[in-house]
This record gives structure tokens, C-alpha cells and sequence, in this order.
């Protein structure tokens, strides 16, 4: 066995949930993707439907071979090919982890100390990654289980600090373009959730890898997940009005700057840190250990630990490495090249995986 | 192995120790010099003329110690000029001893001409740079904005804190605004409303001091100034945004016409909506009050159904009036919807917004405004009437 801890169904909802907060809570870029106006929170309400049919495959594939992640299914199944698409899920992980990993380099760079090198921040949390994935996933479960409440209980705090700023005739007209953009970005939005890879991966770590558990699993996720995006799309929509809001690089961020309540609540920033800080650190430790997992499942390798500090060197490479500038960043996360890229990884090869077992009658014997 | 352990351990915190101490932003309370307010005004050649209050934190005396500090002013003042904000802004350093720091600033403040030209330029450092916050408060001179921070405050040391201060007891009278970064920048980048933002002005004391005064309201088209809402319109623009708190509106006592009556604004909300029937565009301001007797110059009892319901009619009609003196002005003098009403209708009618939106400025000052006041009288204070001297 390549990994010999286990993780209770709590701890990977936690894990999903932080991971998957921490864009939210910086770039936010649903702001931008159509409607683009005040309707986006609806577009975000709206896409839990296509991010369950777009995260379908990948469960059921869970749920067809219990035992395995999507990288020994690959290995099972698809010989050649799916060496190569192991291969691209590898690097599909490193990326997703160098790309968190420069976003909070670039935060901490562009708000908090502007003359300190990026460099420092980006070795500083892959030092602690590189740790965390040594240590392996349970420790990262745990931890989750610990930052989970904190970073939602940041994000209610903040949000209920500003309301008093809050306008909610800054939401009307609903819908002013008709229904057509609202489906479209609930679309575009919903191939974010990069974070169901991590359930295909993770799955058979579970503790009770019951098929209802990993259902279960996804349904909570999704709640806690669509209602927390709905929440901070609202409040900064109503505090700012959509347009201010799209102008703002770190919209949620700027939230927690003007909180003042009696001159005694304000300058509350670090509540910004505290809760982001640690999901940034799980999200890139999460994936970055994805990709470790995989690549040694991938050449059967008896133990991952020899891979982790190569694949940390690259991961810090890439990150600096893939753009130039924090400008660079936000335009590949747009949705006009996000979505189709991580559609492939989220939706694409699982349902080729899937629907290969399917024709070659391969798992699924018993449930 | 224990052995090694423990020496991993120790490297640890010692390693933290060290680096959780400090980084290259590291920076201590007596190296930085805290801009408490900034004036921004354009030179004649079109350059950018900044001049920032900064605190002295050696003059500011604990409260209670007496006598402490040397009586010398518990502010510096610097100015400079560049080609833009951000470049005068650090040419500062080479004569404030010590580098700017801007998280405590209160206010900036722009000078008339400079307003007048276009402030958007100018502020857009304040939103960009990651030190000054998004709720410092936007204020418009009358005249030079340096002359309004070179003024010193009378109560308080640091005259930015005057300058807050104030913009927090606007309330009272609700004659004068106070906008924050945040909001100013809402009004500017939303569509079809125009921004505002607050006045001050110094006027002499009576001991011949400069004093800083809140004085009418800026009102911007687009991002350059156009006008001054004078006190009362002031209050007419605040009624209609609902944001009118507490004040005093005075109106003539019934039966006794010559004489006075103050009455104490305890609470208001407004209601702003928009119907198009026909083609027509109609805009309605719903304005509801509550308000107490402050005070009666005349005398007799104001206290009978006849003179309170007189009373209530009377407030109504003033608020009335202070509204439409601010329409007035918006409408026909300027043509700027400082009033969001253009978001009222794109709010109700997104469709035909659309058409509108590209000549909003033309059709703005057609728009029949309907004004309906709900006012009502609701205490009488300790004593029921003003005695009649015999």
C-alpha cells in the first residue's frame, strides 16, 4: 500500500471545502464571467446542477472500482493510453498547485509586503507542503479538520461584519439579461470544482468507502461549497455594486478592509490571512500530494517518499515559471480558458474511463 | 535518533524565532512618518501638488499626564509636486525624513480646480496602492485643499482627526455629506448615477483663527465638479437617498406666524421608484419622517390636535421644499443625477434602460419628479407649552 492512513468522510468534506474557498476568497473570478453584472450570484446558485452532472463521471467511476484511484484505472484498463493520460493528470495536479501556489504569493506580494520577493512566500508555504506530504494524508485530514471552522467562520464573521454596508437594491434588476447568460456562466463556473479529483483520488482512502458514503460525500460538499460562494458573491455585490466589485483585484479581501463597526472593529485584514492562509496551504499541499500519489502509482512504485522533493522543486519552478504577472494569472483563470481545460481533466477522462469499463465489462461486479 | 529529534526541533524554533520576527517589510513605529490627511491640488502647469499632514507621535501627550509635549504643533506638513500622485507622493521622501505611511489616513482632500478638472486621475492611487484604506473620507476645498490641512484643528491635536470628526457629526444637522473611498467609488463606476462628495471650507472664529467648517456639497458630473448643494439642498439630497439622520427643521409657530418652531428630526427613510406609462417617465420619492418638538420661540399651546397636525403639515412642506430645491438645482442647473434615479429605473425597467442609458443626461433633467412626504410629530418634550411671560 502506497498510503496507509485513512480519512473519515468529515475530513474529506473539509478538505474539499477548504480547497476549493480559497478562490472565492481572493480572485473571485465568477465576478467577471457572464452575466457579469448583478446576476452572477444567481449563476453561482445555479451551477451546483451542471457541477453535478459535470462531476458525475468522475464519481461514478469512484463508485465502480472502489478500491482504486482514477490513476490505477487508467493503469487497469487502458494500457498505452492510459499511461499517457495518467501522465496528463500528473501534471494536471502539479499545475493546479503551482497555480494556487503563485495566487498566494501574488496576494501576499501585491497587499500585504509589496517589496519582499515572491519567491520567499512561495518556498516558504512549499516547505510546509513538502512537510505535510511527508507526513502524508491523514496529517492533512486532521489539519483540515482543525482549519475547516476557521475559514468558514471567517468568512460568516466578515460577511455579517459588513452587512450594515450592504445594499440590496444593488441586486436589482434580477436577471437584466434574461436567462441566458445566468445558465451560461452557472456553466462556465462550475468546471472550478477541480476538487472532485481529488475525491477520485482520495476515495479509496476513506475509512468507509461505502458507495452512499461518497455520494454523501459530494452532496455535502456541494451545499457547503454553493452556499458559501452565494454568500460572498452577495455581500460583495451589495456592499460594492457589481460593477466596483469586478474592478477590485481581491474583491473579498477588500470586504475585510472596510469593515469598521464604532471605530472599534476595523482593520480587521488578518482575518483575511488567518482563514486564507491555511486553505491555500491545504489546497496546494492537497494537490501537490496528488501528484506524487499518482505519479508512483503510476510507475508502481513501492513508496511515494522519493518523489516528494523532485515534484517540490518542480512545483515551485512552475509556479514562477508559468506567468509573468499576476495579469498573466487572472487570464488564464478565466473562464474562456479554464473552463474547457479543466473540463477535459474533470469530465472528459472519467467519462472515457467510464465508459470503457462500461463497454469492456471491466469492475463494478458487485457493490 | 532521540537525540536528533530534539536538535530538528530546536533548529526549528530557532529558525522561526528569527523569521517569524521579521521580513524585508519589517517596519517600526519610528521609522515611518503616518499621513493622517493628504490635499491633492493641480498646479498651474498641470502638475499634481500633494500635501500630507503627518502625525508627530512625540507631541500627542497621553490623556490625563497635563502638560505634556512641548506645545509644539502635533503635526508636520510636507508638500511636493510630480507629474502624477504616486510620483509626488514619493518625491515626498526626499524631505519627510522618513517614509510615508498611509493606513491611518483619514481624509484626502481635493482642491476646487483640481475637482473641477476631473478627480477620478487623482484618487485612483488611493484605490490601487495597498496602504491607504478604502474608507478614508473623499472631501472637496472650497479654494486649495492644502490651505484646509495646513489649518490647524481647535479640540483636537492632529487636525485630520478634526476633519473626521466632523464628517461624523454631519448627522446632527444632516446638511453635509460624508462619503467614504469606497462609496464615492460606487457612485462613480455605477450607471446612471452621478457622485458627491463633502465641502469644507475655513472660516474665521471669533478670535480671528482659522477654523474648518463642513460646508455645501460637491456634486460631480461624471468625475469633475460642477457645483455646490447648498445646506438646505444638501439635506433635499439626503432626504431623497434616505440617509438624512437627525437635524432640526424650523418652521413658522400656527396662529402665531411670526415666531419660530423647532422641530428635532429623530428618524426618516425614503422610498424612490420609477413607472413609465405612456412613454412618460415618472420618478416618485416616498419620504417618510418622524420627529419630535425641539423647541417653541412662540408661545401658546402647539399641543391641540388643530396646531400639531398644522405642525406635522408645515415639517412635511419644508422637507418638501428642501427636495425640490435640490432637484431644482441637480436638474436644471447642472443636469446630474446625483439622486441615482437613473438606477431606480434600470432597477425597475432594465429593457428600456438600455435605450435610455446613452442620453440619460438629456432626458435627466426632463424627468417629473413626484414628491410625497409622510411627516409626523411624535413628543413634546418636558414641558407641554412655552409660558406666556405676565
Amino acid at each position: 500500500m502506497l498510503e496507509g492512513g485513512r480519512i473519515t468522510a468529515r475530513q474529506l468534506i473539509f478538505i474539499l471545502v477548504i480547497s476549493r474557498l480559497t478562490v472565492p476568497t481572493t480572485s473571485l473570478p465568477v465576478l467577471v464571467s457572464p452575466p457579469a453584472n448583478q446576476d452572477v450570484w444567481l449563476a453561482g446558485l445555479l451551477s451546483v446542477i451542471p457541477t453535478m452532472v459535470m462531476a458525475a463521471p468522475a464519481v461514478l467511476l469512484a463508485l465502480r472500482f472502489p478500491g482504486l484511484t482514477i490513476i490505477q484505472c487508467c493503469r487497469l484498463f487502458m494500457g498505452k493510453a492510459g499511461l499517457v493520460i495518467g501522465l496528463l493528470y500528473i501534471w494536471f495536479f502539479l499545475h493546479n498547485a503551482a497555480i494556487s501556489l503563485r495566487l498566494s504569493g501574488e496576494c501576499m506580494t501585491s497587499v500585504y509586503m509589496p517589496e519582499t520577493p515572491l519567491v520567499v512566500f512561495l518556498l516558504g508555504v512549499a516547505v510546509i507542503c513538502v512537510s505535510a506530504v511527508r507526513n502524508g494524508l491523514e496529517v492533512m485530514a486532521r489539519l483540515a479538520d482543525m482549519l475547516c471552522p476557521m475559514v468558514v467562520g471567517g468568512i460568516i464573521l466578515v460577511i455579517g461584519l459588513v452587512l450594515k454596508e450592504a445594499d440590496v437594491q444593488a441586486l436589482q434588476p434580477v436577471l437584466e439579461d434574461g436567462l441566458g447568460p445566468v445558465f451560461h456562466g452557472a456553466f462556465t463556473t462550475s468546471p472550478r470544482l477541480v476538487e472532485v479529483l481529488i475525491l477520485s483520488m482520495v476515495a479509496p482512502y476513506l475509512n468507509d468507502p461505502k458507495p452512499r458514503r461518497i455520494i454523501w460525500i459530494m452532496a455535502w460538499t456541494l451545499g457547503i461549497l454553493t452556499i458559501m460562494f452565494v454568500a460572498i458573491i452577495l455581500a460583495v455585490i451589495m456592499v460594492f455594486g457589481a460593477s466596483q466589485a469586478q474592478n477590485y483585484t481581491f474583491p473579498f479581501l477588500s470586504l475585510n478592509r472596510i469593515v469598521s463597526i464604532a471605530d472599534i472593529i476595523e482593520r480587521i485584514d488578518a482575518i483575511h490571512l488567518v482563514m486564507w492562509v491555511p486553505g491555500i496551504f491545504i489546497k496546494v499541499s492537497v494537490f501537490y500530494y496528488l501528484a506524487v500519489l499518482g505519479l508512483s502509482q503510476l510507475l508502481n512504485l513501492r513508496t511515494y517518499r522519493p518523489l516528494i522533493l523532485p515534484m517540490g522543486a518542480l512545483l515551485v519552478v512552475l509556479s514562477v515559471w508559468l506567468f509573468d504577472s499576476l495579469v498573466a494569472l487572472y487570464q488564464f483563470t478565466q473562464y474562456q480558458i479554464w473552463t474547457p481545460y479543466a473540463l477535459v481533466f474533470i469530465t472528459g477522462f472519467p467519462l472515457l474511463l467510464w465508459v470503457v469499463a462500461l463497454v469492456t465489462k471491466k469492475g463494478g461486479v458487485r457493490q | 535518533m532521540k537525540n536528533r529529534r530534539w536538535f530538528c526541533g530546536l533548529a526549528v524554533l530557532l529558525l522561526l524565532a528569527v523569521l517569524a520576527a521579521g521580513c524585508w517589510n519589517r517596519r517600526e513605529m519610528d521609522t515611518l512618518a503616518t499621513v493622517a490627511a493628504a490635499a491633492i491640488d493641480r498646479e498651474e502647469d498641470g502638475s499634481v501638488r500633494i500635501t500630507v499632514q503627518v502625525v508627530k507621535p512625540g507631541e500627542i501627550e497621553a490623556p490625563g499626564q497635563g502638560g505634556g509635549g512641548s506645545g509644539q504643533p502635533a503635526v508636520a506638513l510636507f508638500s511636493s509636486t510630480g507629474a502624477t500622485v504616486f510620483e509626488a507622493v514619493r518625491s515626498m521622501a526626499r524631505q519627510s525624513e522618513r517614509k510615508l505611511y498611509w493606513p491611518h489616513c483619514k481624509a484626502v482632500v481635493f482642491g476646487e480646480e483640481a475637482a473641477r478638472a476631473g478627480i477620478a486621475p487623482l484618487r485612483d492611487f488611493f484605490e490601487r496602492d495597498h496602504e491607504p484604506r478604502e474608507t478614508l473620507w473623499v472631501l472637496v476645498a472650497k479654494g486649495k485643499a492644502r490651505d484646509i490641512i495646513t489649518a490647524e484643528g481647535q479640540l483636537e491635536k492632529i487636525s485630520a482627526d478634526s476633519i473626521g470628526n466632523l464628517i461624523k457629526a454631519r448627522t446632527a444637522t444632516s446638511q453635509a455629506v460624508g462619503v467614504r473611498l469606497f462609496e464615492f467609488e460606487k457612485m462613480l463606476a455605477g450607471e446612471g448615477r452621478d457622485p458627491f462628495a463633502t465641502g469644507i471650507e475655513l472660516v474665521t472664529g471669533p478670535d480671528g483663527k482659522k477654523r474648518l467648517r463642513l460646508t455645501d456639497t460637491a456634486v460631480f458630473r461624471k468625475d469633475g465638479l460642477v457645483g455646490w448643494l447648498g445646506a438646505d439642498e444638501t439635506r433635499g439630497l439626503l432626504w431623497v437617498l434616505g440617509k438624512v439622520q437627525s437635524g432640526i427643521i424650523v418652521v413658522s409657530s400656527p396662529g402665531e406666524e411670526s415666531s419660530r418652531v423647532s422641530l428635532e428630526i429623530i428618524r426618516a427613510s425614503s422610498k424612490l421608484s420609477s413607472e413609465i406609462k405612456d412613454g412618460i417617465l415618472t420618478i416618485t420619492v416616498e419620504v417618510q419622517e418622524e420627529g419630535n418638538l425641539g423647541e417653541q420661540m412662540a408661545f401658546g399651546d402647539v399641543t391641540g390636535p388643530e396646531a400639531w397636525a398644522s405642525l406635522e403639515k408645515r415639517k412635511a412642506e419644508v422637507i418638501e421644499r428642501e427636495i425640490r430645491a435640490a432637484l431644482r438645482q441637480a436638474q436644471e442647473e447642472w443636469g446630474v443625477d446625483i439622486f441615482g434615479f437613473g438606477e431606480a429605473v434600470r432597477r425597475k425597467y432594465p429593457r428600456e434602460w438600455r435605450e435610455m442609458k446613452d442620453e440619460w443626461r438629456e432626458i435627466f433633467p426632463t424627468v417629473t419628479v413626484e414628491v410625497k412626504v409622510k411627516a409626523k410629530l411624535r413628543r413634546v418634550g418636558l414641558v407641554q407649552k412655552n409660558n406666556l411671560p405676565r
